[in-house]
């Protein structure tokens, strides 16, 4: 058994950017990172990104960490090493080479895996996930390589991106999906009629509210059978079906969960000196006033910072921000701000943008803006976010709103970004 | 074509003449912003521009270049050499 001051189980951005505050704040206290992956801290969003995916930027480009940062910061990253078991009163954490660290302040920054296909014949060769820098190196072999029949099952960001890069170079993509359109529900089918447009006009073929019921092929992916009974030829298949948080060993140590771990605006959960950051974390954000996982990088990364800045004392500090992540490809550009569901008891604003091909929705719940999403003007976007600070009654501008004669860029006068402010809070 | 914004670094005594933020790559993940935020700022398409690219120092400027998930902040020293991305 080691012991040290603080563990922190994930090496990806939450966990990472938490020991890095943590260093900041306490020069001597010992800092463990667990990692199930056999890598230094590295870009996650890269993963999909055109340029990198087909080595037109340097591979190395993903890494975020170097050797020399671990050990200058005097913190040590165990790597390949899943944690397996969590005794919270003993304050203890398992790992699967057997080993076990002992912990004054633990930090759960577990993060997302990617949600395994399940369906007859999937574990054929010729499949391929995207989650990890190993899963993206793979996926970029094959991009660069000879073009070939794929077919991608989800329509999510990751898919959107991935397909752009593919059909750039010369594959042939076919898209299942279970869902009616594409980024559905995250986008309305208004914004993405012209998206799915131009996937067409490319010649990419789009396969609604179906699913795939057998992986053809003898050892190695040939095709596809669908549940409607078509069968579709192809060499690789892409199924990029969201993520699991695997959540089941902390449960068993009493950390509350429910989709994810639970926490309170202070990134503590309900066990005494355990804190959770980053995709895993299913936490009270006090600007959206609302119990949220967010799972995007800019959510992870300031997560991870608040709680290294609580679990070393530095502060108390809630976490509060409006998140914003945005995809690109095949020219449209689309931004989601804030909590964009679209939930029963909330009013969705369609806000006319005179724009070709460009779309604006705003979500509104109890008077107020919660979110917003964007095709093609991503200058609304700050205009989103500032509104959903602002906390404004917009209960007698919605038609305003509907008819475009309230313009949203008025709404707010200019104030700094979101992150900035938050920075300005810690500074006070 | 790259959507390329330069900035022009004048501070006494900085081995960096040249900051450059390759739009295209930028996804407004804010990393940078919260290591410098006396540099960078957003603009209203949620792209990161400096605001003053003289206001942090030559470790702050890098570190917040580091910080970007995407690389898309480019530095460059007097003799014009990128340093980073190496």
């Amino acid at each position: 058994m080691q012991y040290y001051t603080y563990v922190i189980i994930g090496g990806g951005i939450a966990g990472t950017t938490a020991a890095e505050t943590i260093r900041k704040n306490d020069p001597v206290g010992s800092i463990a990172i667990v990692s199930d992956e056999p890598h230094n801290c590295y870009s996650r969003v890269l993963l999909s990104k055109p340029k990198w995916v087909l080595g037109e930027q340097p591979f190395e480009n993903v890494w975020l960490k170097s050797d020399a940062w671990y050990r200058e910061n005097n913190i040590h990253l165990f790597k390949g090493i899943r944690a397996t078991e969590l005794q919270s009163g003993a304050k203890i954490v398992t790992l699967s080479d057997g080993d076990s660290l002992q912990y004054k302040k633990l930090l759960l920054a577990t993060g997302a895996h990617s949600r395994k296909w399940d369906v007859k014949g999937s574990d054929k060769k010729g499949i391929y996930y995207l989650r990890t820098v190993d899963d993206a190196t793979a996926i970029s072999e094959v991009a660069q390589g000879e073009p070939k029949r794929v077919i991608m099952i989800g329509s999510a960001c990751v898919s959107f991106e991935i397909i752009e890069i593919l059909h750039s170079r010369g594959f042939t993509v076919t898209e299942v999906m279970r869902e009616r359109y594409f980024f559905e529900p995250q986008l309305s089918p208004e914004e993405v009629a012209p998206i799915e447009k131009m996937l067409e006009e490319k010649g990419i073929e789009i396969v609604r509210e179906v699913e795939v019921a057998e992986v053809l092929g003898d050892t190695q992916v040939t095709g596809v059978r669908l549940s409607n009974g078509r069968e579709i030829p192809c060499d690789i298949i892409l199924p990029f079906i969201g993520v699991e948080l695997p959540v089941g060993w902390i449960q068993k140590a009493g950390v509350a969960t429910h989709k994810g771990i639970y926490a309170n605006q202070f990134l503590e959960t309900n066990v005494p000196d355990v804190w959770t950051a980053g995709d895993t974390t299913e936490c009270w954000d006090s600007m959206l006033e609302e119990t949220v996982i967010m799972g995007n990088w800019m959510s992870a990364r300031l997560q991870g910072e608040i709680a290294g800045k609580n679990m070393s004392n530095a502060t108390k500090e809630p976490f509060a921000q409006v998140s914003f992540h945005t995809s690109h490809g095949f020219g449209f550009q689309i931004g989601w701000t804030g909590d964009v569901r679209a939930l029963e008891d909330r009013i969705v604003i369609h806000y006319p943008t005179p724009l070709e091909n460009s779309h604006c929705r705003i979500i509104i719940a109890k008077g107020k803006v919660m979110g917003g999403t964007t095709v093609n003007r991503p200058d609304l976007m700050g205009a989103i976010t500032k509104l959903i600070k602002a906390k404004v009654d917009m209960s007698d501008k919605l038609e305003g709103l509907r008819d475009g004669t309230v313009d949203i860029k008025t709404l707010v006068a200019p104030v700094v970004s979101p992150i900035s402010q938050t920075l300005s809070q810690h500074q006070e | 074509m790259a959507d390329l914004r330069e900035y022009p670094r004048t501070a006494e005594g900085s081995n960096i003449s040249k900051v450059v933020v390759d739009r295209d790559l930028c996804i407004a993940a804010v990393s940078c912003i919260a290591v410098a935020g006396e540099v960078w700022e957003l603009d209203d398409e949620n792209k990161v521009v400096a605001k003053d690219a003289n206001a942090a120092d030559d470790a702050t400027l890098i570190a917040s270049a580091e910080a970007c998930p995407t690389k898309a902040i480019l530095l460059f020293d007097n003799s014009g050499a990128q340093i980073f991305p190496k």
